[in-house]
């Protein structure tokens, strides 16, 4: 399977620059991006497009490549070949700490000293990137931690989710241009999924910035998420806007009747599924001559639906893992 | 808040004062202080029955070097694991990488940890000086020059020590393996007195006994003489030999190190 390059600005956030075909609208782009540990290719030949102002859903089963990828983006992990474009400049070991200045990452887990305030670690991280004081209540202030009794609460006594928002907050210091965020919502419950993913959500249009999210969540990607990469063994097996994914869904018409065997001998193309019969997926008049056409013959229409193949169908299959669930 | 637009990482000063804000409530101070005072008090009681029978400070200089081996190796594993273990703890290097070159974080750790040291010798120096002075000493009473080359020997051996261990934490995330270190240096200081001398030049916490400034031996009559040593030119050019060796390869290996 081949990647499908980006075509469309579809999909971007509202108020969030719309991206445009050529590279320069992409906030990250990769060429051939591959990594290997001996024999083993974990990320292999990675061309990666993240259009400006989005939120670029990346997914994939664990252990696809995904945190190696972004790894290779922040400069942590060496690649073995390839190319990376961020924010319009080629990553190299020379300018990789220059580049970053504009980027916010949380990897794998929050990065927080446990043994200081929410405040201090933000200190510390404020006066590594040189920014101006007032960004720490904002931080704090994005993520709600910035309450009396938070403040004076050291890190190793929060929660799992008040450690995941500090992460975030890090992050987000000096308003990134670019942040990219592996798991984000792992180990949260499912308020704290929820506001993690709101987060994500308003980020393009509150901060004008691009998320990079990666997650193993089908369902997560699709409601954060404009544009998706699903990436699987290391390849990227499908790369375009949510909206070209969910065109991809298969359609069609389920149909129970009161007889369906006379049902079936009506309509051309009927295959049987249990009670139900499916029929193409066809519009709204054609499914009224359908149901008029029946009901001429006697046979009472019982219920008439339309559905579609899920997202995580699209996805088993993309990644080849239908066989094995 | 504002875009990020410095030009650059901050300057090495504000680097290290970054160590020590990261450092903060992990009672580095405390314990390294606690440690120098039980060494103190150590050697307030054995100087006070020295003195009443033998009032020559020459003795005490002679019996520094064995408290510093047993007490400054493992305050150098405290110190060193402290400083650089506060990362591991956080999962930091991952951000911390991002911000902040390898070669100027190692480089800020391993100073931090020698102005702690330095600070740490420079009171013990001071100790040293009080004890001399407020004990009832009477012969071959430490001047400046003396106390001054003893601090200066005392430092470059933990520096080497420090940065030995600030070695093995950067390459182990478990801070136990530093501790282990210390411990083990610690005892072999203490056991490698038994061994004949040539022995303490294997050994980096023996230094402290290659490096003394006063040397002594058994006359016939079985007492003790102590006389200055030559200036321990030799013992201190290994120290500083190995702290360079061990500080480039551990911060090279460290930054070529993939996360």
């Amino acid at each position: 399977m081949t990647s499908q390059v980006l075509e469309r600005p579809a999909g971007t956030v509202e108020g969030a620059p719309a991206p445009a075909a050529s590279g320069e609208s992409l906030a990250v782009s990769t060429r051939g991006l591959t990594k290997r540990y001996g024999d083993a290719t974990v990320v292999d030949d990675m061309d990666l497009e993240v259009p400006e102002g989005a939120v670029y859903g990346f997914l994939g089963p664990n252990g696809a490549g995904k945190s190696t990828t972004m790894k290779m983006l922040l400069g942590l992990v060496h690649a073995s070949g390839g190319e990376a474009v961020v924010l319009g400049r080629e990553m190299t070991p020379d300018n990789r700490l220059e580049v970053l200045r504009e980027v916010g990452s949380l990897i794998e887990a929050p990065s927080c000293y446990p043994h200081l305030t929410a405040r201090e670690n933000l200190e510390i991280v404020r006066r590594l990137r040189g920014l101006p004081e007032s960004c720490i209540d904002e931080a704090l202030s994005v993520v709600r931690l910035d309450d009396a009794k938070t403040q004076g609460k050291l890190v190793g006594h929060f929660s799992l989710g008040m450690k995941q928002r500090l992460g975030i907050a890090v992050a987000l210091m000096g308003r990134p241009r670019l942040l990219l965020l592996d798991e984000p919502t792992n180990g949260l419950d499912p308020s704290g999924i929820h506001e993690i993913r709101q987060l994500i959500r308003e980020m393009p249009e509150r901060f004008g910035c691009t998320v990079v999210v990666s997650s193993h969540l089908l369902s997560e990607i699709d409601q954060m998420a404009d544009y998706v990469g699903i990436i699987n063994k290391g390849r990227m097996v499908w790369q375009g806007s949510m909206a070209d994914l969910h065109a991809r869904a298969r359609r069609w018409l389920a149909l129970r009747t009161t007889d369906n065997a006379a049902a079936a001998g009506v309509l051309p193309g009927t295959v049987a599924d249990g009670e139900w019969l499916r029929i193409k997926a066809v519009d709204d008049a054609t499914a009224g001559q359908v149901t008029l056409g029946l009901a001429r013959r006697g046979i009472g229409v019982v219920r008439l639906e339309e559905r579609s193949e899920s997202l995580e169908d699209i996805f088993l299959k993309l990644t080849g893992m239908e066989a094995t669930l | 808040m504002g875009i990020a637009t410095n030009a650059g990482q901050p300057g090495i000063a504000a680097s290290v004062a970054l160590e020590f804000a990261k450092a903060r409530r992990k009672h580095l101070w405390l314990a390294s202080l606690g440690l120098l005072a039980f060494q103190f008090a150590w050697l307030v009681a054995g100087a006070s029955n020295t003195v009443r029978h033998n009032p020559d400070f020459d003795g005490i200089l002679y019996m520094l070097p064995q408290l510093n081996a047993i007490v400054l190796p493992l305050l150098c594993a405290i110190v060193a694991s402290t400083v650089t273990d506060v990362e591991n703890r956080a999962n930091m290097w991952k951000l911390l990488l991002t911000m902040e070159d390898a070669r100027r974080v190692v480089a800020a750790k391993w100073a931090a940890c020698l102005l702690i040291l330095a600070v740490v010798v420079g009171v013990q120096t001071a100790g040293v000086a009080a004890v001399a002075y407020g004990i009832g000493f009477q012969q071959n009473l430490p001047g400046p020059a003396l106390l001054a080359r003893y601090a200066l020997s005392t430092f470059v051996v933990c520096a080497m020590l420090i940065t030995i261990v600030q070695a093995v934490c950067l390459a182990t995330a478990n801070q136990f393996a530093p501790m282990i270190v210390g411990v083990g240096l610690c005892f072999l200081g203490l056991f490698i007195a038994y061994l004949p001398p040539v022995f303490s030049w294997f050994v980096p916490s023996a230094y402290f006994f290659v490096c003394r400034l006063v040397d002594g031996a058994y006359d016939a009559s079985q007492h003790m003489r102590f006389w200055a040593a030559p200036f321990p030119a030799a013992g201190l050019a290994v120290c500083v030999a190995v702290t360079v060796a061990a500080f480039i390869a551990s911060r090279r290996a460290f930054a070529a190190r993939e996360l």
